[in-house]
């Protein structure tokens, strides 16, 4: 069989439905709630810190981009996010994030600086000053991608999720 | 004989510069001269003070070098201190007949709430550790011995964290013997080899812990032969156990690995072929995060290289498998355990994805360099949650995404610089499906195009413009709601450039502007709900005078409007932010000064002073 058979047999390939790269047929929905979306990159924070504040676990993952990373600014060391917020977001948290500068959307990007305090019942507040970059990956729907914080802040979410090692 | 090496030494290592694995013990990194450099900024009410002293002594006596580093920030009203510093001095004498030694101390703080009204909230924190090293060893082989002590003491502040949750707050002077052993062995001419180990332990300790165990090696070899091709194989076990009062962390952190390549290359085209494994367990004693056992594993393979009549190719076959599995910490209480344990289970994942990458170039230096370059990538990402057989809503997704993008883009030398496509056109399709029934009305597909255009034309050496322009339109449609479609429309352009000699411009100025529209399409027609339109004209000027001063005034606005449709109404927004000030600095032979003063007006915000200074000096 010569070169041109073999490529033209895979050419064949998607046409005939063997597409490799196809996902899996999904079931039949059974449920009809969704979470709230955040539709402009500003509602992120509000609804975070209302998903926190109710201890609604799966809320507050949904606002978290599923490869989401928790950093220190000028270090390479990152922690999944979501493993940070899985205990944050176990209980009612007050949460309160302070917006201290802004850059506008563009190509489904956006960033923020904030100051936040996070405080769980029970347990130590976590605060410090952090940047977000927001990713939207539906058209009108923002998640938080990268969580980088200020190494200024000995109570950061970076080190109160065991990053803090010397 | 080569390969039996190979096989005889599976177990052994990387090959690079000769160092040991405890090296940083005594050997302040990455100095190579004596500076001192002091810097501060102040923004929002909040001021940041950063220090950083290097100092190096080379001489037949050893090496002697001082690093001390602070980051301190100020904030709030009334002011509150807090931040930290960290100071690493070593010296080490590079092995004479065989010996060597080696000796450092190294020291960590940090403190917060210095100056607060209530002097109860005030805490700080310190660690230090000193240690004496001996190295043996020829240029094949090398092993050092550590001993020192490590102490740790907190002044604790009444809203200080203990490490663990509920654990009273520590404030007792912690004391422990430190000591280390390490080894390093390369060899092989044929077939380079290197192996390294060394372990780590406190003697005695009580509330801390501080622990290290790695092995770590690498031998290359040439499978066939005569250096034809190269193979390299590496695998390495690291294990860390620390418990610090100064950074409050009780945590363990270990990962095997092994990685193989392959490279060979066969006159104008190169295969290479690139597989590994590696195994990460995290466990959180202080109980912060849930402990996380993380195993992937990788397969690539690429194959490129030049074609004739100026065409070039590249095609790329990848495939990476991860397992992560959660355990949170029990409680004691069994109702509690029960249920972590179970959100244990539902949450491992599984995740598979597999990609092929092609891209095809044509060159040709005709009409002053053109570079023809078309791209199809395609890739399907899956995770799998098999211990989860009815999920809920609170739960992890399984989820499919397919990705295919493809590329078509025009270069030219002679319109566009640095690499830039002259002329792209950029694709995405997309299908992102939730296949259990709970999560599957959120699958969804994604078509979008961008259209890109980048021009620079230099003008008499003396100019520089630069146009850049997008337009990109997106739709985004749900596979179970078919009425139900989003898109997006974006356009905007970026124009300016820079004036002067390329090497110190006088000025360089940029107007980008750019319009984003969001709603709803029905049918063909796009009824959009959310107008975004951005402004963000920058400029800076460059004044030089005596080859030492530079002023530098800048400016920069950015006006960002947007209108929403409620629903019934239309609604305005506005955010704006303008800086404006001017930068003078001073270069020396050693030393440098620069200072920045800006005024920064923000609506909706508070306008503000802005200040900053760095100083430096090399000796």
């Amino acid at each position: 069989m010569n070169k041109r058979r073999i490529l033209a047999m895979f050419a064949m390939l998607p046409v005939l439905g063997c597409d490799p790269f196809a996902p899996a047929r999904p079931e039949p929905p059974s449920s009809t709630r969704s979470f709230p979306r955040a539709e402009s990159s500003d509602r992120v924070a509000p609804l975070l810190d209302s998903a926190l504040g109710i201890g609604d676990r799966s809320g507050a993952l949904s606002l978290l981009d599923p490869s989401a990373t928790l950093a220190l600014e000028g270090s390479a060391q990152t922690n999944a996010l979501d493993n940070c917020f899985q205990s944050l977001a176990a209980q009612a948290s007050e949460a309160n994030f302070t917006l201290l500068e802004k850059t506008p959307d563009v190509s489904d990007t956006s960033t923020r600086v904030l100051e936040y305090s996070i405080q769980s019942a029970g347990r130590p507040a976590v605060s410090g000053k952090a940047t977000w970059i927001l990713a939207s990956p539906s058209v009108k729907n923002w998640r938080l991608r990268r969580w980088i914080d200020d190494p200024a802040y000995p109570s950061s979410l970076y080190r109160s999720c065991g990053g803090g090692s010397p | 004989m080569r390969r039996q090496n190979v096989l005889i030494q599976l177990g052994a290592l990387a090959v690079g510069a000769w160092a040991l694995p405890g090296d940083s013990l005594v050997v302040v990194a990455d100095i190579d001269s004596s500076r001192i450099a002091v810097s501060g900024d102040r923004e929002l009410g909040r001021s940041f003070l950063r220090h950083r002293l290097e100092w190096l002594r080379v001489g037949d006596e050893g090496t002697f070098a001082v690093r001390d580093t602070s980051l301190f920030r100020l904030s709030g009203k009334p002011g509150v201190w807090g931040g930290e510093s960290f100071l690493d001095a070593g010296w080490h004498r590079p092995p004479d007949s065989g010996f060597g030694w080696g000796a450092s101390w190294k020291l960590w703080n940090r403190a917060d709430g210095l100056g607060a009204p209530r002097a109860s909230v005030a805490e700080n924190a310190w660690r230090q550790l000193a240690v004496v090293r001996g190295t043996v060893g020829d240029s094949s082989w090398a092993a050092a011995a550590s001993l020192g002590a490590l102490a740790e003491q907190a002044d604790p502040g009444s809203a200080s964290q203990g490490i663990r949750f509920g654990e009273p707050v520590s404030d007792a002077l912690h004391g422990a013997g430190f000591w280390s052993l390490e080894g390093s062995w390369s060899g092989f001419q044929s077939a380079p080899a290197r192996f390294d180990a060394s372990w780590s332990d406190l003697l005695g300790g009580g509330a801390l812990r501080q622990a290290r165990v790695l092995f770590d090696g690498s031998i290359e070899a040439s499978l066939a032969g005569e250096g034809r091709d190269t193979a390299r194989l590496e695998a390495w076990f690291d294990s860390t156990r620390i418990r610090s009062v100064h950074s409050l962390s009780d945590r363990a952190d270990a990962q095997r690995g092994a990685r193989v390549a392959w490279v060979f290359p066969a006159g104008r085209q190169t295969l290479r072929v690139a597989a590994g494994w590696q195994r990460v367990v995290a466990d959180d004693f202080a109980d912060r995060v849930p402990d996380l056992e993380r195993t992937e594993s990788n397969l690539e393979i690429e194959f490129g290289g030049v074609l004739p009549k100026g065409w070039m190719h590249r095609n790329v076959f990848f495939r990476r498998d991860e397992e992560r599995v959660w355990r949170s910490s029990r409680t004691g209480d069994p109702l509690d355990d029960a249920m972590s344990a179970a959100r244990d289970a539902r949450d491992r994942s599984e995740t598979g994805e597999f990609g092929l990458s092609d891209t095809l170039s044509w060159r040709t230096d005709r009409w002053g360099g053109v570079q023809l370059d078309l791209g199809l990538s395609q890739s399907l990402r899956s995770v799998r949650h098999p211990s989860n057989a009815e999920p809920s809503m609170a739960d992890r997704p399984d989820e499919d995404l397919s990705k295919r993008q493809w590329i078509v883009g025009l270069r030219s030398d002679f319109l566009a610089w640095g690499g830039r496509h002259f002329l792209s056109w950029t694709g995405l399709s997309q299908e992102d499906v939730f296949l259990r029934a709970v999560r599957s009305g959120e699958s969804g597909e994604r078509i979008e195009n961008k259209l890109g255009l980048n021009l620079s034309l230099p003008v008499l050496e003396l100019a520089r413009p630069q146009l850049r322009a997008w337009a990109r339109e997106l739709r985004d449609s749900w596979r179970f709601m078919p009425g139900q479609r989003v898109g997006l429309l974006e356009y905007g352009a970026q124009g300016g450039g820079e004036i002067g000699p390329a090497d110190a411009p006088w000025l360089v100025a940029h107007w980008t502007r750019w319009r984003t529209r969001t709603g709803s399409l029905v049918g063909d027609d796009f009824a959009p709900d959310r107008i975004q339109d951005v402004w963000q004209p920058e400029v800076r000027g460059f004044l030089g005078w005596g080859g030492a001063w530079a002023f530098e005034p800048w400016g920069r606005y950015q006006i960002e409007r947007e209108r929403s449709w409620t629903g019934t109404d239309w609604t305005d927004g506005r955010y704006s932010i303008a800086r404006a000030g001017t930068d003078l600095s001073w270069s020396g032979d050693r030393t440098a000064l620069r200072f920045s003063v800006a005024r920064v007006w923000s609506d909706p915000g508070v306008d503000d002073w802005v200040g900053s200074f760095s100083a430096r000096r090399a000796w």
